[in-house]
């Protein structure tokens, strides 16, 4: 046995390189990891060295380039022409946030299982289905159709994969190197994908499907009272009184006969689980905006001021990437997205801007007949569907999984036998949506970043389709305006609240309304602007709408700006971190009353109570969690437990106040009869036990119950932050909940020098072995900001 | 420890580091094998001189990234690992590159074994 020992040895020794040179599950190979040189090591930035300096490949450029980098890492990149610079933001993005870049565009088009195995499976087929990928590749047909956005994409494109062909193995981002893949090169397909991904986010969830139950339950009276379309004393994004232009188009007269689904509700009670489900994830989704601004004679500086603070998904790397563009006819200042060229939110030498999602309903589904599974019904005719093969690539599976999607006149079907509705409903349904089209929100972006007055802002945004916006307004001339923009259809009353009938053409999208005659107002009397996603206008609007609006934050601002006159940047910080609710303020008269039914403790922690949600007060904590109860209580009876699209609270707060008999109070499920005032009761005793069981567990303070994280994007705990000392809930200016918030916080003073103050909850830096990392989190979760260094246009640099 | 075993340590550190420059984590296996091989030692001090000299470049090249880094990402790396401590993970590095160094100096010293008497 002379072999033995040698021939064992050997063998060990081959086993520890196997073992430690390949991932087991989710755990990555330890030996590639841990190599002190090209393993996670190498991402530890050395933090000693004081300067960070930026060298783009020189062969690239056409002329010099500058890059500083500032003392939070904010880019102010200086070039001689518009390729190079779009060329500079491209390797800029790609340095500090490539994996972000990668991941975000794979979740656009569906392509995150090839890279994290079966657990995204159905995930990206939802994409795929949604035709997130045909929406995108009719956007680059667009943007690639016009030279300017055509020229920036290439350059940019240009740019990130400069940077990628330099990367070997140990440059990669620490998450290539856990989650076990590499870089792929960019192209401008993947610029288009983000921006849809972005549209996916803001117009993608929509009611169809649960109004269309609702609709078989309730009468039509009944459902304008439970989901109105414009909610009573909204106060909407343009102020009533401004005058709209004639219509150039006559409103459809709604189509004759039965034009909507037929929802009955016979699903299984276990598919009716999975409803609740769907649709309570829906209305969590908690995206909101607050824009805002003022005229010089509202300002103690007599210059305008704008606010915004996109409320959006919190993550690390963060959705922003803080930078300043300078080169011949621009100079622009603000937060892009990792993954397109441009600013998308911000402000130049002459103007500022500012965006709130606009809500206005541009999704619709329609069901889809078919008994041969090559055609459908369509005016009595069987058509053929035309098909598109997606293959979706497994991590560890070597073929593809192939899903034939079948195209209808309508769109996509997004559900059928094979990929069911989530409600049980078994119905085929395909979607009608604006972001399909082939729009180019990127020209918007480009003539933005250089407009310098009213008219070239007004021309830039009329390229902005989709996903529609509000787009607030002001400049160095003191000029205020606010524009609700979008491209959107003239629709018959009604159409699209529900699911439509997909076999004849009468409920087919008819024409866009032309951009003018968008909703838009400069300069109103009142000397200041709000959008905050509440209704877009009053019912002078001769075009018919309905949408996904909100009114609590738009009436919080309102409070606020309709007494101020001596407003500055100070006071407007002040104002953007605002707990104060004035749903508690509307609602704490009728809770008062019942104080005296609570222990002690509780209704002690109320002397004094101010309506603010802030992050200590547990006041704030009993608060919420009454309001959660109530709102169960008594909509749970009639939706279900779990609710199925309950109505909004701005209902139930008007309910309550208001139309106290209201028979909705009445708990269906008991003989009695219950009133308001045994709502309340019982809502006040169910907050009492929760609250004393949370005070027990976790401590009762608002913050801790609402438990506002910063998530890494792949969910890696040990690079998120969680339980930030935060106030606000959705329904506050403050608009911090557990997982969304303001996602960037910005003041601009538009006066004879610009100056701004910015914040976003994040760094600069995707890399989470960087102190630039997560460096703003902790100043963004206090509530406070940093001023902008906003260098000179290239004339006044010499 | 005789002169040569020393010796020995310090060469395996310097070339494991230069193997990683250019090539696999592993390499440093191969890297300790040839050298351990040229300049033999019984098993046992193949063994240690193996994981000493790799486990040392590991070591060495893990604190100073750590250094330079303020332990920002050996931090979040060792919650990760579900590691109570930052500089657990620099020990993880070692404990690696020893059994790396270690396994590849005693495969060398037993198969000199076979071959040739070393001192």
């Amino acid at each position: 046995m002379r072999i033995f020992k040698p021939v064992l040895i050997l063998l060990i020794c081959v086993g520890w390189v196997v073992l430690l040179n390949r991932p087991m599950g989710s755990v990555p190979a330890i030996g590639k990891l841990m190599d002190p040189l090209k393993g996670f090591w190498s991402n530890a930035v050395n933090e000693k060295k004081a300067v960070h300096t930026i060298v783009l490949p020189q062969k690239d450029l056409k002329q010099p380039v500058k890059i500083y980098l500032d003392e939070r890492l904010v880019p102010h990149i200086t070039a001689t022409t518009d390729e190079d610079l779009y060329y500079a933001q491209g390797f800029l993005h790609a340095y500090y946030r490539l994996w972000q870049m990668d991941m975000q565009a794979r979740a656009a088009a569906g392509r995150i299982s090839e890279v994290a195995g079966e657990k995204a499976f159905g995930y990206d087929r939802n994409q795929r289905r949604k035709g997130m990928v045909w929406a995108a590749e009719n956007s680059l047909k667009a943007m690639e159709a016009e030279p300017h956005t055509k020229a920036i994409l290439d350059a940019y494109t240009k740019g990130v994969n400069a940077f990628i062909s330099g990367l070997e193995y140990k440059d990669y981002p620490l998450e290539y190197k856990l989650m076990g893949f590499k870089p792929e090169r960019w192209n401008n397909l993947k610029c288009a994908l983000l921006l849809k991904y972005m549209a996916d986010d803001l117009t993608g969830s929509v009611d169809d499907i649960a109004m269309s139950y609702l609709r078989e339950k309730y009468s039509k009276g009944e459902l304008d009272y439970l989901f109105p379309e414009k909610i009573a004393g909204g106060i909407p994004v343009i102020p009533a009184g401004t005058d709209f232009q004639s219509p150039s188009l006559r409103t459809p007269p709604v189509p004759p006969g039965e034009v909507f689904a037929r929802f009955n509700d016979t699903a299984s009670s276990e598919q009716k689980k999975m409803a609740d489900l769907i649709f309570r994830r829906a209305g969590e989704s908690g995206i909101g905006s607050n824009n805002w601004a003022l005229n010089g004679s509202r300002t103690v500086n007599g210059s305008a001021i704008l606010c915004n603070d996109p409320h959006l998904g919190l993550n690390l790397p963060a959705i922003w990437y803080e930078i300043q563009l300078t080169a011949p006819g621009i100079n622009c200042y603000g937060a892009s997205i990792p993954g397109a060229p441009g600013i998308i939110i911000g402000f130049n030498d002459s103007i500022s801007w500012g965006v709130t999602n606009n809500y206005r309903d541009v999704k619709d589904y329609y069901e889809i007949i078919s008994e041969d599974p090559r055609f459908y019904f369509f005016d009595k005719k069987e058509v053929p569907f035309n098909q598109r093969v997606e293959k979706i690539y497994i991590k560890g599976k070597k073929d593809p999984f192939n899903d034939t999607i079948r195209f209808t006149i309508h769109g996509p079907v997004q559900y059928d036998h094979n990929f069911p509705e989530p409600s049980g409903s078994g119905k085929m349904l395909a979607m009608t949506w604006m972001a399909h089209r082939g729009t180019n929100e990127l020209l918007s972006i480009y003539f933005l970043n250089r407009a310098r007055n009213y008219d070239e802002f007004v021309r830039a945004i009329q390229y902005f389709e989709c996903p529609a916006q509000n787009f607030i307004y002001a400049d160095k001339l003191n000029n205020i305006a606010l524009w609700g923009q979008g491209r959107f259809i003239n629709k018959w009353k009604d159409q699209g609240k529900f699911v439509m009938r997909g076999d004849t053409h009468a409920t087919l999208w008819g024409d866009t309304i032309p951009m003018s005659e968008n909703p838009h107002v400069l300069n109103p009397p009142q000397n200041y602007l709000v959008s905050a996603n509440q209704q877009v206008t009053d019912n002078t609007y001769p075009y018919w709408y309905n949408g996904d609006f909100s009114e609590f934050r738009s009436w919080d601002i309102h409070y606020f700006l309709n007494d101020t006159n001596k407003a500055d940047i100070n006071t407007m910080q002040v104002l953007q971190n605002s707990n104060w609710s004035y749903a508690a303020m509307k609602l704490y008269p009728l809770f008062s009353g019942y104080l005296s039914t609570l222990p002690e403790n509780i209704s002690a922690l109320f002397r004094n109570w101010n309506y603010s949600l802030d992050a200590q007060s547990k006041a704030a904590g009993f608060f919420q969690v009454w309001s959660y109860f109530l709102q169960r209580d008594i909509w749970a009876d009639e939706f279900g437990d779990s609710a199925l699209l309950y109505p909004s609270p701005e209902v139930t707060v008007q309910l309550v106040t208001t139309d106290t008999v209201s028979r909705f109070l009445d708990n269906i499920r008991t003989p009695g009869k219950e009133t308001l005032s045994a709502v309340i009761t019982q809502s006040m005793k169910k907050a009492a036990d929760s609250f004393s069981l949370l005070e027990k567990r976790h401590g009762s303070e608002w913050y801790k119950m609402k438990n506002t994280t910063v998530a890494h994007l792949a969910k890696i705990k040990a690079f998120s932050y969680e339980g930030l000392l935060t106030g606000g809930w959705g329904n506050t200016i403050n608009a911090m909940k557990q997982n969304h918030g303001p996602s960037w916080r910005m003041i601009v003073e538009p006066g004879n020098k610009m100056r701004a103050r910015v914040i976003y909850p994040g760094g600069q830096s995707g890399n989470p072995g960087s102190r630039y990392y997560a460096d703003f989190l902790e100043s963004w979760t206090k509530g406070k900001y940093y001023e902008v260094n906003f260098l000179p246009a290239i004339n006044d640099q010499q | 420890m005789s002169l040569k075993t020393i010796s020995v340590i310090l060469i395996t550190a310097l070339l494991s580091y230069v193997a990683l420059l250019f090539l696999p984590w592993w390499s440093d296996i191969v890297v300790t094998f040839i050298i351990i091989f040229t300049l033999p030692l019984r098993p046992l001090k193949a063994f240690i001189a193996g994981a000493l000299g790799v486990g040392i470049c590991w070591t060495v090249l893990a604190f100073i990234a750590d250094y330079g880094n303020e332990h920002i990402l050996s931090t979040k790396m060792s919650a990760l690992f579900q590691l109570p401590r930052y500089w657990l993970m620099i020990a993880a590095t070692s404990l690696i590159g020893c059994i790396t160094g270690g396994l590849g100096g005693l495969a060398a010293g037993i198969l000199r074994n076979r071959t040739k008497q070393p001192d």
